[in-house]
């Protein structure tokens, strides 16, 4: 589905342009990433990662942490 | 290779600031950080992608605080996902990341930074031990079972090179010029523990990765990890009167021409969508959304 003439394009979209989804759809794709960023946070190996990376760069993280 | 989705970028992002999803997709632009995702992969090997996500989210700054961090980590999830790791001196990262938020360091110098400090992952992991093939791995335990003969700790690159000239049968063994394979291989269970890899051929391993997806074929073979050995400047393993030029040639020979790399589908859709455009405009449009979508690994969100 495309954008009615004169309905501004929705920012949820990729690469350089901005998605012409109509808005229940842009809607169901947010809903979808919010989704899956959750069970992406939940995911063990995600979250393994994500603690093995913290500790192996932990002291350059500080620097950057403290620089914020 | 494997690429990240914008899923894992905002879950790192999550992480760090500790805002809830809903909220955090409120505030990201997730329109240029899906762009940057899309641009991190194939024809790219792994350390340019993680180059083009380190630079990019500095240079976009999506949050009001951990902008750099979320950099770091998110090219290091795309690393690991890969089977590869980095290793950062912290004084040094931190004046790089600094340099490019100030615009002084482009995606080409942090490329060239970050080539030094990639290495396949070890124990073996990811998706370069998940693309190996069975000729690879029997080259891989060719030399191993030479490395525990010589009462070694760890794998050498002249244990990699003779395990794939004793592998003989796949791509490497015939650029060398084995005759044969050695009969115990085909015997061998896959995959037992290895004895640890030497640095050196832990880049042999992750240059043969990038040779791989370089030519845009997914798997990694035992000419692949040849290409590594020699890319790695292990020429000297090689004997004296093998002219490692040659080998190359040979080798790239019996691997085949380069192939379409990922984002075949996206492409395949735009020129679709270019037919369509002068008969049905809206229907070229949807085609070149779903293509967009294709590009940053969206589409089966929808």
């Amino acid at each position: 589905m495309v954008e009615a003439p004169g309905q501004a394009p929705l920012t949820t979209g990729t690469k350089n342009s901005p998605l012409r989804l109509a808005p229940e759809r842009a809607d169901r794709l947010r809903e979808a990433l919010a989704r899956s960023v959750d069970e992406r946070r939940r995911d063990p190996e995600f979250r393994r990662l994500l603690d093995d990376h913290r500790t192996r760069h932990a002291e350059v993280l500080q620097l950057l942490a403290d620089d914020d | 290779m494997r690429r990240l989705d914008l899923a894992d970028l905002v879950a790192i992002a999550a992480e760090l600031t500790e805002i809830e999803t809903p909220k955090l997709l409120e505030t990201l632009a997730t329109t240029p950080l899906a762009g940057l995702l899309a641009e991190a992969g194939p024809p790219l090997p792994p350390h340019e992608a993680a180059a083009v996500l380190l630079t990019g989210i500095v240079q976009l700054d999506p949050l009001p605080a951990g902008t750099r961090r979320l950099a770091l980590l998110t090219a290091l999830r795309l690393l690991a996902v890969n089977g590869l790791v980095a290793t950062f001196d912290p004084r040094p990262t931190r004046r790089l990341l600094g340099d490019i938020a100030a615009g002084n360091t482009d995606v080409a110098a942090v490329t060239a930074w970050l080539d030094t400090r990639v290495t396949a992952a070890d124990p073996l992991g990811g998706a370069l031990r998940d693309l190996l093939t069975p000729d690879a791995w029997a080259a891989i335990e060719l030399a191993a079972a030479r490395a525990r003969r010589h009462g070694r700790q760890l794998i050498t690159d002249v244990d990699l090179l003779l395990g794939l000239f004793g592998q003989g049968t796949g791509p490497a063994g015939q650029a060398l010029g084995a005759t044969d394979g050695l009969e115990a291989v085909a015997s061998w269970p896959l995959r037992p523990p290895l004895p640890a890899f030497e640095p050196e051929v832990r880049k042999v391993l992750e240059l043969g990765m990038r040779a791989a997806v370089r030519l845009g074929h997914g798997e990694i073979n035992g000419g692949h990890l040849l290409l590594g050995l020699l890319d790695g400047g292990h020429r000297g393993a090689l004997p004296g009167d093998v002219d490692p030029g040659q080998v190359r040639r040979r080798v790239l020979d019996l691997l085949g021409p380069p192939t379409a790399a990922g984002g075949e589908v996206a492409q395949r859709l735009d020129r679709l969508a270019g037919w369509l455009r002068a008969t049905d405009p809206e229907a070229a449009a949807e085609l070149e959304d779903v293509a967009d979508l294709h590009r940053a690994g969206l589409d089966r969100l929808v």
